[in-house]
C-alpha cells in the first residue's frame, strides 16, 4: 500500500509537471500574446515590442521555459500580468469562491440524484419514473446558462425570494460574523441550485441504470430472500455496487470543482476561478494561466486517486 | 449611486495599465491631474479646463509650459499635492522600466523642473500643436508613497496596497472581482465637490444581467446599452437613454498586400457594392451614423466635403470588369488569371454586431460575384493575425484618441516605429502630408492639410468605411444632472445627485 | 422474466423519435426555404412565430419584405414600413406574402428553414463525433481495465493530462494551424471528449474482471479478446449507453464553442449549438432563437436516452 502510494505520487507530480509544461508549450504557440491586445490609436504603436520586451516574449522559447520553471520549482509562481499580484495570491483569493460553489452545487446534483433514483426504482416504468427521467433529461439537455436565466428570471426578478447574483449584497460587504454568512448563503441558492438542476439528471440515470441492473443480480436476490425490503435490498446492497460508474463520473468531476463553471460564473457575477482564468487566456496572461493549470491537475491526480481509492472500498474486488 | 462595469479595475496605477476595461474612468476619480481635458473638439482641438492647475502659460518662444497649482491641494493622507508630485510622475511617466502605455506622449518633454512647491515648468524639445495635451497626460500620483518603490519593481507591484488618492472620491472597499466602493473624499479642495456620499461600481461582466438589475432597481447606471435593447430600455419609464457619438468607428480593412486587393478600383468597387447604409440602419437600429473616412465627423478635423459613396451595384460590376475580375467560367463566381474572387473575412466572435455585418456584407457581394467566407475567431488570435499581415479581409474597429494624428493607422507601416496600419495602406503623398500635419502648430492650417490627406485615402479606399457608432448610457430616471459625453462616463460626476 | 417484449417500449419509442428528427433533417431542403437567405431584415428582423410578411425577391437577389402586397399593371407593390414601393414586374423574381411558422433571426433569416438545416449539421456531428469518442474510450477503456499494469498507468495518466491541460488553449493553437471544416470539427469534438469513456469503461472493467463469469471464463481459457467482447464489453454497455446518450447532448451544444473559435461550422451555416448561442444574446427580446433549437436538442438528448434505456432492458432480458 505503501509502495502504491509512493508511486502515485511520484506520478502525480511528473504529471503536473508534464502538463505544466505542455500547456507553457500551448500558450506560447497560440496565436497572440500579453502585448497583441495594445492594438488602439490610443496606444502608441511602439508599446507593443515595449511590453513584449519588458515581460520578456521576445527571448527564445527555451530560455522563457527554463527561467520560469527555475522559479516555479522553488515555489515561485510569479505575478499575474494583468491582474499585477502574485498569482499564489489570486489563486487564493478565488479558489474558494469556487470551491465553495461548485461543491456545494456537486453535493447536490449527487445527493438530488440518489434520492431521485431510489424514488424512480420504486416503481421503475411507473408514471413517477417517467415524469423524472423525462423532467431530468430535458433539464440536462439544456444550456447553463438557459436554466440560470430562469432561475433568476422566476425567483429573482418575479418572486424576489434570492439575489440575482453578486456573493454580497452591499450591506453584506460592510457586515461581519453572522450577517454576512447569512448574506453568503442567500447569494448561493440560485447558482447552486442552476448548478445541481442541470448536472442532477446525470447522476440519477446512471444510479437508476445501474440499479436496475444490479436488482436481479443474485446477492440482492438473495438478500430478498432473506426477508429485507425492497427498499433494504436496494438501499444496503445494491446501491454499494452501482455507485461504481458514479464513483468515476465524481472523480472526473475534481477539475470542474476547482476550475469552476465560466457560464455560471459569468451569469451569476460570482468571483471564481472560472472567469479568472477565462480573462487570463484570453490577456494571454501567462504566469496565471499555468497557475491555475497546475491547481486543475492537482486536482485531477487526487481526485482519480481518491476515485481508485473509492472503488476498492465499495467493491472489495477491485484491486487497485 | 450603483453604476455597472464588466470588469474590475486591475490596478489603481495608471501607469501598470493596459487601459482595457474602462479602469481609467475609475482612476480619473481618485487621483488629480494639471487639467481637465474637455470634449470641445467638434470645432477646435479639445480646451482644457483647471483642476490641479489653476493656470498656465507657456513662454515667448513656446518651448516652456508653466503651470501653477492649487496650494491647498491634499493626497488622501494629508500630505500637500506639491510640485514635487508632479515631477515624480513625469519620471515615472518617461521610465522605459515602468513602461507605461502612453511613454510615447512625453518623447518632447526633455524635463519637468520644480520652481516652488505650487510651481512647475515642462521644458519642451520641439513645439507643435498638441504640447498641452501631452503636458497633460496621466494622472499625478504620489511621490511620497510610490516613491518608495523602485521603478522596476513597478510591473508587479500591487499599488493596491499603498494606495493613497487625491480625487473627489477615495476607495472605501474593494471586493475583487465584485464591488469597489468609493466614497467622497471630506478632504478634497477641488470645486465643485461631488454632491453623492457613495459612488459603487459594481462588476457585472455579462450585458444582458447588468440591463436585467437595472430594470430590477439594483443598478443605476449602465454605460453601454446594445443597439437591440434600446427600445427596451426607452420604453420603460424609470429609466432614461442617453445617446451621444462615442469615438469608435468601425471598417472592413482589405489587406492592401494581397493582388487581390491591390487595385484601388476594385477596393472601391467593394465599398461600392456593399450597402453600406442599409448594413448600418440594420446593425445598429439608428444608433449609428454612416462614416465616410479616416476622421471621425465628430471632430474639427474631419473634412465636411467628403464624397459619401453610395450604393451602386452597377458601376461596382463595371469597375470590376475593368480590372479583369469576369465570370469566364460561368460558376457564378468572378475570377481572374484562373483564379476565383474569393476570401475570408475574419471577425471576432464575441461580438453580435460584427457577425451581423459580416452576413450582410457576405450577401451583398454575393449578387457581384465574390464569394466572402466569413471566418470567426478568438479576438486575441484575431488581432494577432492581423498585426502579422496574415489575412484577407477583416472588420476592424478603432476608437479615436481626441489628438488628431493620422501616423499610426495610414502612414506607410515603417518596421522601426511599429504600427496600427495593419492593412498595410501606403501612399507616398499620405505618407508626407501626415508627417506635415502633425508638426504643424496651427490647427486652422494643420486642417488644410488634414482635409487633403481624408480625400486621398477616400480616393484610395483602403478600407471600406461603415459606420461611427453611438454610444447609450441608460440611468435611472432619478440621476440628475448628469452629462454623459464621449469625455468619459464620470465627465462631471460632482454635478450628480439624487433626484425623486 | 420471459414474459417481457422483446423490444422495450422506451427502446421502439426513443429510436422512433430520433427517426423522426432524422427525416425532419433529411427532409428539410424539400419542404423548408433557404437557411441563409437574408430577407430585408430592416422589416423582417427578429419576426415573432407566426408572422407574416409580403416578401418580394429581386432578380438580383435583393428582398423587399413589408406589410402588404397589391398589383398595379404589370408591376408590384409593396408597402414597406409605412411606404409604397414599386418594383417593376420585370424586376421581380418572386412576389407573395409569406408566414413564418418559427419567427426570423436578427437578420431576417428564416427559423424553420434554420433549424431543418441546422439538424443535418448538429445530429451528423454530434453522432460522428460520439462514434470517435466511444471507439477511443472504449479501446483505452477496455486495454487499461484489461491489461492493468503500466499500460493501464500510461493510458490513465494520459487521460488525467488531457483533462488537466487548459483545452481553450489546445483549441487556440489548432484553430491557427485548421480551416475550419465539418471533418475537423468532428475529430476535435471526438478527440476532446474520449477521456471520460475511457475512465467508465475501465471502471466497469475493473469491478467485472473480478466476478465469476469472467472467472470461469478465464478458467476455461478464453481469449482476452473473447472475454473482452463477449463477456466485459456487454456488461460495461448499461452506463456506456446512458452516458453516450447525455454526451451526444453536450457534443451538439459543444460544438457552438469550437464553432465560435472558427474550429467548425462558420456563418451563414447553421447548426442547433451555434443558433442557441447566438440566441442567447437577443434572449430577452427573441424567446424564440434560443428555446427552439433548446428543445431540439433536448428531444434527441431525451430520445437518445429512451433508447438507451430499452437497450439495457434487453440486455437485462437476455442475461
Amino acid at each position: 500500500m505503501l509502495r502504491w502510494s509512493l508511486h502515485r505520487i511520484a506520478a502525480g507530480v511528473a504529471l503536473v509537471w508534464l502538463v505544466a509544461t505542455f500547456t507553457f508549450l500551448l500558450v506560447s504557440l497560440a496565436p497572440g500574446d500579453f502585448a497583441t491586445r495594445l492594438t488602439d490609436p490610443r496606444i502608441p504603436p511602439a508599446a507593443r515590442a515595449r511590453w513584449r520586451r519588458d515581460f520578456g516574449l521576445d527571448r527564445p522559447l527555451p530560455l522563457r521555459y527554463a527561467s520560469w520553471l527555475g522559479a516555479a520549482v522553488t515555489g515561485d509562481l510569479g505575478s499575474s500580468w494583468i491582474y499585477k499580484q502574485k498569482v499564489v495570491a489570486m489563486l487564493a483569493s478565488v479558489l474558494p469562491n469556487t470551491l465553495l460553489l461548485t461543491s456545494l452545487g456537486l453535493a447536490l446534483e449527487l445527493g438530488g440524484g440518489v434520492a431521485l433514483a431510489i424514488v424512480q426504482l420504486r416503481k421503475p416504468h411507473g408514471t413517477g419514473d417517467r415524469i423524472i427521467t423525462l423532467a431530468t433529461l430535458a433539464a440536462y439537455a439544456l444550456p447553463a446558462f438557459g436554466v440560470a436565466l430562469g432561475l433568476i428570471a422566476l425567483l429573482s426578478y418575479r418572486l424576489h425570494l434570492f439575489p440575482p447574483s453578486h456573493m454580497l449584497s452591499l450591506e453584506g460587504e460592510m457586515a461581519h460574523g453572522w450577517p454576512r454568512l447569512v448574506d453568503t448563503a442567500r447569494h448561493l441558492v440560485l447558482p447552486v441550485a442552476a448548478i445541481g438542476v442541470t448536472g442532477v439528471g446525470a447522476v440519477a440515470r446512471y444510479l437508476r441504470g445501474s440499479l436496475l441492473d444490479e436488482r436481479t443480480e443474485q446477492y440482492v436476490l438473495a438478500a430478498r430472500a432473506r426477508g429485507c425490503s425492497q427498499r433494504q435490498a436496494l438501499v444496503r446492497h445494491a446501491l454499494p455496487n452501482a455507485v461504481l460508474p458514479l464513483i468515476t463520473m465524481m472523480g472526473m468531476s475534481l477539475p470542474f470543482l476547482v476550475s469552476g463553471s465560466l457560464v455560471i460564473e459569468v451569469v451569476f457575477s460570482w468571483p471564481g476561478m472560472g472567469q479568472v482564468m477565462y480573462n487570463a487566456a484570453l490577456g494571454r496572461d501567462l504566469p496565471l494561466v499555468l497557475g491555475g493549470t497546475i491547481v486543475a491537475t492537482v486536482a485531477v491526480v487526487v481526485g482519480n486517486l481518491l476515485a481508485d481509492v473509492a472503488y476498492a472500498v465499495a467493491d472489495p474486488r477491485v484491486r487497485v | 449611486m450603483i453604476v455597472a462595469t464588466t470588469a474590475d479595475v486591475t490596478t489603481f496605477n495608471e501607469y501598470q495599465s493596459t487601459q482595457e476595461t474602462g479602469e481609467l474612468d475609475t482612476i480619473d476619480l481618485l487621483f488629480p491631474a494639471l487639467m481637465t481635458e474637455q470634449p470641445d473638439y467638434q470645432l477646435h482641438p479639445p480646451s482644457f479646463a483647471p483642476r490641479l492647475a489653476t493656470s498656465w502659460e507657456f513662454s515667448s518662444n513656446n518651448r516652456t509650459l508653466t503651470f501653477h497649482l492649487r496650494p491647498d491641494a491634499r493626497w488622501s493622507d494629508g500630505v500637500p499635492v506639491t510640485a514635487d508630485d508632479v515631477r515624480f510622475t513625469f519620471q515615472a511617466q518617461k521610465d522605459a522600466r515602468v513602461g507605461s502605455l502612453g511613454m510615447e506622449m512625453k518623447d518632447f518633454i526633455r524635463d519637468v523642473e520644480v520652481v516652488d512647491p505650487h510651481t512647475v515648468r515642462f521644458n519642451f524639445t520641439r513645439v507643435y500643436p498638441y504640447q498641452l495635451m501631452d503636458a497633460n497626460d496621466g494622472h499625478i500620483v504620489p511621490a511620497h508613497a510610490w516613491g518608495k518603490v523602485p521603478f522596476e519593481k513597478w510591473h508587479t507591484t500591487d499599488f493596491e496596497k499603498i494606495l493613497v488618492t487625491g480625487g473627489p472620491f477615495r476607495l472605501a472597499a474593494h471586493t475583487p472581482q465584485q464591488t469597489i466602493i468609493l466614497e467622497r473624499d471630506p478632504g478634497y479642495w477641488g470645486s465643485p465637490r461631488p454632491n453623492l456620499d457613495r459612488l459603487v461600481l459594481r462588476v457585472v461582466p455579462d450585458m444582458a444581467s447588468q440591463l436585467e438589475q437595472l430594470f430590477a432597481g439594483q443598478l443605476n447606471v449602465v454605460q453601454a446599452v446594445s443597439p437591440q435593447e434600446a427600445d427596451r430600455v426607452q420604453a420603460n419609464r424609470d429609466l432614461n437613454l442617453v445617446e451621444f457619438p462615442s469615438r469608435m468607428w468601425g471598417m472592413v480593412g482589405w489587406n492592401n498586400r494581397l493582388p487581390m486587393f491591390a487595385d484601388r478600383r476594385v477596393r472601391k468597387a467593394l465599398s461600392l457594392g456593399i450597402n453600406r447604409k442599409s448594413l448600418v440602419d440594420t446593425v445598429f437600429r439608428g444608433h449609428a451614423t454612416l462614416s465616410a473616412g479616416p476622421v471621425l465627423s465628430s471632430t474639427w478635423a474631419y473634412n465636411r466635403t467628403l464624397p459619401q459613396l453610395s450604393y451602386d451595384p452597377v458601376q461596382a460590376a463595371q469597375l470590376l470588369a475593368q480590372a479583369g475580375w469576369r465570370d469566364s467560367n460561368g460558376d457564378g463566381i468572378l475570377d481572374r488569371d484562373g483564379k476565383p474572387f474569393a476570401f475570408d473575412l475574419l471577425y471576432p466572435a464575441s461580438n453580435t454586431l460584427r457577425r451581423q455585418m459580416a452576413l450582410l456584407i457576405q450577401a451583398d457581394l454575393a449578387r457581384l460575384g465574390i464569394k466572402v467566407r466569413p471566418i470567426q475567431m478568438e479576438f486575441t488570435s484575431l488581432i494577432a493575425r492581423t498585426e502579422a499581415g496574415d489575412f484577407d479581409a477583416t472588420i476592424w474597429v478603432w476608437v479615436d484618441a481626441t489628438k488628431v494624428d493620422l501616423t499610426s493607422t495610414w502612414s506607410t507601416p515603417s518596421p522601426s516605429q511599429g504600427t496600427n496600419n495593419f492593412i498595410g495602406y501606403s501612399n507616398p503623398d499620405v505618407d508626407r502630408l501626415i508627417a506635415a500635419a502633425r508638426e504643424e502648430p496651427d490647427y486652422t492650417r494643420a486642417k488644410v492639410l488634414l482635409d487633403r490627406i481624408q480625400e486621398l485615402i477616400v480616393a484610395d479606399q483602403p478600407a471600406t468605411f461603415l459606420y461611427e457608432s453611438k454610444l447609450l448610457v441608460a440611468t435611472s430616471r432619478k440621476l440628475r444632472g448628469a452629462d454623459f459625453n464621449a469625455a468619459g462616463l464620470f465627465f462631471n460626476v460632482d454635478e450628480w445627485y439624487w433626484g425623486t | 422474466m420471459t414474459s417481457l417484449p422483446r423490444s422495450p417500449r422506451r427502446l421502439r419509442a426513443g429510436v422512433a423519435l430520433l427517426a423522426t428528427l432524422a427525416t425532419g433533417a433529411l427532409a428539410g431542403p424539400w419542404f423548408a426555404g433557404s437557411p441563409t437567405a437574408i430577407l430585408d431584415p430592416g422589416v423582417a428582423g427578429l419576426l415573432p412565430p407566426g408572422s407574416e410578411k409580403a416578401v418580394v425577391i429581386r432578380r438580383d437577389g435583393t428582398t423587399l419584405a413589408g406589410e402588404s402586397l397589391r398589383r398595379s399593371g404589370p408591376d408590384w407593390v409593396i408597402t414597406r414600413a409605412g411606404a409604397d414601393v414599386t418594383v417593376p414586374g420585370t424586376d421581380a423574381a418572386t412576389a407573395g406574402v409569406r408566414r413564418f411558422w418559427l419567427g426570423t433571426d436578427t437578420v431576417g433569416r428564416d427559423v424553420l428553414a434554420r433549424l431543418v438545416s441546422g439538424a443535418r449539421v448538429s445530429l451528423g456531428v454530434g453522432a460522428l463525433a460520439l462514434a470517435v469518442a466511444l471507439v477511443l474510450g472504449v479501446g483505452a477503456g477496455l486495454l487499461a481495465g484489461w491489461a492493468g499494469g503500466l499500460v493501464d498507468a500510461f493510458l490513465m495518466r494520459l487521460v488525467d493530462a488531457l483533462l488537466a491541460v487548459p483545452m481553450l488553449f489546445l483549441l487556440l493553437f489548432l484553430a491557427a494551424l485548421f480551416r475550419p471544416s465539418l471533418a475537423v470539427l468532428v475529430l476535435f469534438l471526438g478527440f476532446s471528449s474520449w477521456m471520460g469513456v475511457a475512465r467508465l469503461v475501465r471502471g466497469q472493467v475493473l469491478s467485472l474482471k473480478e466476478r465469476d463469469f469472467v472467472l470461469a471464463a478465464r478458467a476455461l481459457g478464453a481469449s482476452p479478446w473473447r472475454i473482452a467482447f463477449r463477456h466485459l464489453l456487454p456488461n460495461a454497455l448499461t452506463p456506456l449507453a446512458q452516458d453516450a446518450a447525455l454526451r451526444l447532448g453536450d457534443l451538439i451544444l459543444v460544438e457552438a464553442s469550437l464553432s465560435f473559435l472558427g474550429l467548425g461550422v462558420q456563418p451563414p451555416a447553421a447548426s442547433w449549438g451555434t443558433m442557441v448561442a447566438e440566441g442567447q444574446e437577443v434572449l430577452a427580446n427573441a424567446w424564440w432563437l434560443t428555446l427552439l433549437p433548446t428543445a431540439l436538442v433536448a428531444a434527441t438528448v431525451i430520445s437518445a436516452a429512451l433508447a438507451a434505456d430499452g437497450l439495457q432492458e434487453l440486455a437485462r432480458n437476455e442475461t
